[in-house]
């Protein structure tokens, strides 16, 4: 057991240069795979009135992005002014970050103490739902969001700090994608090896169990 | 179900949710402070040919100009340990101990990023990509994840210990 606490460390350093090295690397198949789902997604976040024209990968300033272009199908009316149909527009976001979601994922994965190859088989399939949707719950909110942050800018700046999608792609883009996707692979481990029946308990779950339970048992003896 | 784990994912979520909203809705100048001026300083100790000089959130020399944008100030470190720690199940005491020791690493590990994207652009342009937007966002959250993981290991023990 204690060879299994050194390891998880190692393990997830290990995992976490090989998963960014082979990002870095190998990263654009994976990314153009995701277009057509980025696009539809986009698409339905993006605010009434605006059509997600093309979404592509482009290297700018020597740095490969995601970008949107976005044009106005119909007249769209603010307080003080309007913005026309036809009118072009283009956001964009780092292809990395969309990488950011496996790498993280699969490194836990890839860390999680289990006691049986099947145990890290299944985690590692139950990676891709995981991954499928932090993705999908970081990116295409990220470049609606810009979006919707560039048109309220310069059209009604006053309402763009209080706008859920601007605050959310705020969210996503300080910080939050990792944290949701730190959340989502500790509950894909969690429930593979909850469904692990017959396998031991993890050492990690482990932990949090017998802490959370001592500091039970100390406040139902002080009742 | 192991109700501790989905009771500190779910502590974890709302404790950093909580911290990263509060930032995103006050739009606290952190950068300022926080990471240019720290790494501003760091680097001018270690670089002193550079004459690097801290503009708000810039870092600029005659060589290098590197502005910290919002998103990119590497606050959610902050807000990933602290959020970690209180939604551990231990002793106030160990969790205190685990904010004493992370927070001044976690400060140390962005002093060190800013320095990191500031020494690539100047000696290795073109390696920027790799550092800016493959390395630099995660490779310090890892860190972060190991020390958390010492820290469980420790603050576990202690619990556990005969009194």
């Amino acid at each position: 057991m204690k060879y299994e606490k050194r390891l998880v460390p190692l393990a997830l350093l290990g995992a976490y240069v090989l998963l960014t090295f082979a990002a870095f690397w190998i990263g654009d198949h994976y990314v153009a795979a995701w277009l057509p789902l980025l696009k539809n997604e986009t698409q339905w976040l993006l605010p009434r009135g605006l059509l997600c024209d093309s979404l592509s990968l482009l290297t700018r300033n020597a740095e490969r992005l995601i970008e949107v272009h976005a044009v106005t199908t119909m007249q769209m009316p603010f307080d003080a002014s309007v913005l026309p149909a036809g009118v072009r527009l283009k956001t964009s976001t780092l292809q990395a970050y969309l990488l950011s979601h496996v790498v993280i994922v699969y490194a836990i994965l890839v860390a999680w103490p289990v006691t049986h190859w099947r145990g890290r088989v299944a985690l590692l399939l139950s990676g891709v739902p995981c991954v499928f949707l932090t993705t999908s719950l970081d990116i295409p909110f990220v470049l609606a969001g810009l979006a919707q942050n560039l048109i309220l800018g310069q059209f009604a700046p006053e309402r763009a700090s209080g706008d859920p999608l601007v605050l959310y792609y705020s969210f996503m883009h300080g910080g939050g994608r990792v944290a949701l996707a730190i959340c989502g692979a500790l509950l894909t481990g969690l429930v593979v090896t909850r469904f692990q029946s017959r396998a031991p308990e993890t050492d990690v779950g482990r932990r949090v169990n017998s802490s959370a339970q001592k500091r039970h048992d100390v406040e139902a003896t002080a009742r | 179900m192991r109700r501790g784990g989905i009771r500190f994912v779910a502590l974890f979520a709302l404790i950093f949710g909580g911290l990263q909203l509060a930032l995103v809705k006050t739009r606290a100048p952190v950068a300022d402070w926080l990471v240019a001026a720290p790494a501003g300083w760091a680097l001018a100790h270690a670089l002193p040919d550079d004459r690097i000089a801290v503009h708000a959130n810039e870092v600029r020399s005659a060589r290098v100009r590197l502005n910290i944008l919002p998103g990119c100030e590497g606050t959610e470190l902050f807000f990933l340990l602290v959020a970690a720690v209180l939604a551990f199940p231990a002793p106030w005491r160990a969790k205190l101990v685990g904010l004493a020791l992370g927070l001044p690493l976690v400060f140390a590990l962005n002093v060190v990023r800013v320095a990191t994207l500031y020494v690539t652009v100047r000696n290795l342009p073109a390696r920027f990509e790799l550092v800016h937007g493959y390395v630099a966002p995660t490779a310090f959250v890892a860190l972060v994840g190991v020390f958390f993981w010492c820290w469980t290991a420790r603050a576990s023990r202690r619990e556990h210990a005969p009194i």
